[in-house]
């Protein structure tokens, strides 16, 4: 066997890159992680507390900064300079990339919603899509260990395909705040549940050096105490000190070679610092650069022969998915000129209606298969840009109206399940290549009447809302078709290596091993095999967690 | 002219970069809505060109500044307080608009180097010409130093929603932008957040406080008539 100065090479830093760094760290494995964005440090860079005032345009998102000039995504975004992609005919997708540290996790939502049993067999449930290789109970001891290991608060609402944790894994949820308390009431009325939400965020004190919430600072800017969870104040900080884990940032990836025998032998990137291309050797890859660019990673090797590495199924780049969003605004009279108080709280959900249909459904009383949860979202929010809008004339009457309506309007976010079909997938664009020479991908979409009819159903039940809560719809209803979020805008894409019990038609077993070459995993969203509407960087980190694991035995077994 | 406002400084002051003097930046050389209005006539000058640069997908986010400089000039400056104080007059217990900076922050707006604000910087400064002309024809030196009233007479024939005077739609909406950007920013202020009722940004030990007694009596009240009631367990 050949000497590597690694034992495993980790490509990306964030939710499946860190926590397949640590938990390999741990187990005594040498591990070089490959990062294509800079080093960040969020103990300096986090601007905490900063006020909106104090950054350009009231600190509102610009085409450099697309979600505020304070947001934890530094040298990323939809479009980012010089790292095209395109789309196919008829179809539009959005590609959100961030290149630094610790990737997405610096700036996600924390919401983490464990997929139940239903999620893993929709295919046996209901005759579509694909089914996961493993079950829910399977899975639930690792949700468990990485729902203690990184901390999210909420309770067990022992509702139908909403996994309950164990006993002492969740941290206690924050108090409902008024607008949750009324729309919970106008739920419970009309049979809906509205229950504490989950979220990567502490609510005590862990003892490793991160701390609980405070209550306050956005957590889209990263948080500098730890509380909001993300790779760059625990898991890689916690490998790093294991002494097992070192880190090469500004090194894009662009091809895993294969020795004579087809197993991976290392990858070659670029070192952005330089331009100079460079090669790595390790005994194992991992890879985890984000479901669409590990497949342009695989698609971009042995491409010439083989239609890309670990892709004998033909299924690297396909059945791509992204949740279905869409969002109903409501303004509630009664809320208006209601008492002032801190309504920071965890600054996300603290409540959200999870699906509860699934007995209707079961029953043929739906016209839609799967479901989705409704984020709430209305508080009390720091004044920004937009605090201005939807005034009238002019005079002290325009800051009277301002006051009077500041925290009475309510938002449901609709987050649900896609059907994966053929006409979604990405592919290497044979006429595109980046500034750094990398063919670019090219994406294609089209959503079906499965996501148009839940749409419509999630539109009905929030308007259905906010007429039980005694408001008005003010946002425009448009028809699902317009209504619906571009693929990939939610940010959630996965499925385009997925996991299955097949060589045959997935590129992975359930460990995230490819089926092709033993030695190369892929431990991010690629190896989803459905997307439940749950969002998927909790089952992200489970996945990593146990497909590392799994690694590590095999390490030490001497079959890898 | 008369000039009765006066740019404030603060943290968000430009700082000139020394690349800044180029001028237009390329990504912005196509950008914004084309103005109706003949160059050659305006009455309150030509603004200058968009110059500096965007604050780019990596800025110091421990030390905000902008990137560019702002353009209006100083006529069109003196317009933009006075539309300013006649949206935020002011009370007892509120400054006026022009107190608070909020000019500046227009100008810092539609002199960004994004094609996102473009259209403001155009739809703002034609209405700014409309008014400037309807003022002159009134018989005033200018708008800005128009009589009060007269100033409110002409922003009647638009700014308000219900009663905007046919033919004048484009001034309606123009305005809406201008009240959006310019009370934006006055309640982002220190004094406008602090007067809307924002109490966050401040940190708090042990358990979330949660809404205070007088916010859950409030609630108790409003869902009475709906029959509802605070459901337990939240």
């Amino acid at each position: 066997m050949t000497e590597h100065e690694h034992d495993v090479l980790v490509i990306g830093s964030g939710a499946g890159g860190g926590m397949a760094a640590y938990t390999l760290a741990q187990a005594g494995i040498k591990v070089h992680m490959l990062e294509a964005g800079r080093d960040y440090d969020p103990v300096a860079e986090t601007p905490m507390f900063s006020e909106n005032r104090d950054a350009p345009l009231l600190g509102n998102g610009t085409p450099d900064k697309d979600f505020g000039y304070y947001n934890a995504t530094i040298d990323g975004g939809w479009d980012i300079d010089g790292e095209p992609y395109s789309t196919g005919a008829d179809s539009n997708f959005m590609w959100w990339r961030t290149r630094m540290l610790g990737g997405r996790t610096n700036h996600w939502a924390r919401n983490s919603f464990r997929m139940g049993e239903y999620d893993f067999k929709p295919k046996t449930r209901d005759g579509l899509g694909y089914d996961w290789p493993v079950t829910y109970d399977e899975m639930a001891p690792w949700y468990d260990r990485v729902e203690k290991l990184i901390g999210v608060y909420g309770v067990n609402s022992g509702l139908a395909n909403h996994p309950d944790s164990a006993p002492g894994v969740l941290q206690p949820p924050p108090r409902a705040r008024v607008p949750e308390l009324f729309a919970a009431a106008a739920a419970a009325d009309i049979g809906i549940p509205c229950v504490p939400a989950r979220r990567a965020v502490l609510t005590r004190n862990p003892g490793d050096g991160r701390s609980a919430c405070f209550w306050a600072t956005d957590c889209g800017r990263g948080c500098n105490i730890g509380a909001a969870f993300q790779t760059t104040t625990s898991l890689l900080p916690w490998a790093r000190d294991t002494g097992q884990l070192t880190i090469t940032t500004d090194a894009m990836v662009y091809e895993i070679p294969t020795g004579d025998d087809g197993s991976a032998n290392g990858v070659r990137y670029i070192d952005k610092s330089t331009g100079d291309h460079k090669f790595i050797g390790a005994r194992v890859v991992v890879l985890a650069a984000s479901a669409a660019e590990s497949a342009r990673i695989l698609l971009n090797s042995n491409a010439k022969d083989s239609g890309g590495l670990a892709n004998s199924s033909g299924q690297v780049g396909r059945n791509l998915m992204d949740t279905v969003g869409s969002g109903i605004t409501g303004q509630i009279p009664a809320l208006e000129d209601r008492p002032r108080y801190n309504e920071d709280g965890a600054m996300g959900m603290h409540v959200y209606i999870p699906f509860w249909l699934y007995e209707a459904q079961a029953s043929g009383q739906l016209d839609f298969p799967r479901g989705y949860h409704l984020e709430v979202y209305s508080q009390f929010s720091a004044p920004g840009m937009g605090s201005g809008s939807g005034l009238d004339g002019y005079g002290q009457s325009v800051l009277d109206s301002a006051r009077r309506y500041y925290g009475s309007f309510i938002h449901f976010a609709q987050r649900g399940e896609m059907i994966p079909n053929a006409h979604c997938y990405a592919e290497i664009d044979e006429n595109g290549k980046d500034k750094f020479g990398i063919p670019i991908l090219k994406f294609h979409y089209k959503h079906s009447n499965y996501e148009y009819d839940q749409v419509r159903h999630a539109q009905q039940a929030s308007i259905e809302l906010i007429e039980r809560m005694g408001g008005r719809v003010v946002s425009d209803v448009q028809a699902p078709e317009d209504a619906i979020a571009v693929g990939g805008q939610i940010i959630h894409e996965i499925g385009t290596a997925r996991m299955g019990a097949s060589a045959a038609d997935s590129v992975t077993n359930s460990y995230g091993q490819t089926w092709d070459v033993p030695n190369l995993f892929i431990l991010d969203g690629a190896i989803f095999s459905s997307k439940a509407h749950k969002n998927p960087t909790l089952s992200i980190l489970t996945f990593a967690m146990r497909g590392a694991d799994y690694l590590a035995n095999e390490m030490k077994r001497g079959s890898l | 002219m008369t000039r009765s406002y006066f740019p404030k400084t603060n943290r968000r002051t430009t700082l000139k970069w020394l690349f800044a003097s180029v001028g237009v930046t390329p990504a912005l050389a196509a950008c914004g809505a084309p103005s109706t209005l003949n160059e050659s006539k305006l009455l309150l000058g030509t603004p200058k060109p968009i110059s500096g640069t965007p604050y780019g997908s990596d800025p110091d986010m421990m030390d905000p500044q902008v990137t560019w400089d702002r353009t209006m000039t100083p006529q069109q400056l003196q317009l933009a307080a006075a539309l300013c104080d006649i949206v935020m007059p002011g009370s007892d217990e509120l400054p006026k608009a022009s107190a608070l900076g909020v000019p500046d922050f227009v100008d810092e707006w539609v002199s960004s180097p994004y094609e996102m604000t473009q259209g403001s910087r155009t739809a703002c400064f034609d209405l700014f010409e409309w008014l400037e002309r309807e003022a002159r024809e009134m018989g005033a030196v200018s708008f800005a130093e128009a009589p009060n009233d007269r100033q409110k007479a002409l922003l009647d024939r638009f700014a308000w929603s219900e009663s905007v005077e046919p033919g004048l739609e484009a001034q309606a909406s123009a305005f809406d932008t201008f009240r959006n950007i310019s009370v934006s920013a006055y309640l982002s202020s220190a004094e406008g957040s602090a007067w809307l009722g924002y109490q966050g940004n401040r940190p708090a030990m042990g358990d979330y406080a949660g809404p205070t007694p007088e916010a859950l009596e409030h609630l108790t009240n409003a869902l009475a008539p709906l029959s509802l009631s605070i459901p337990e367990g939240l």
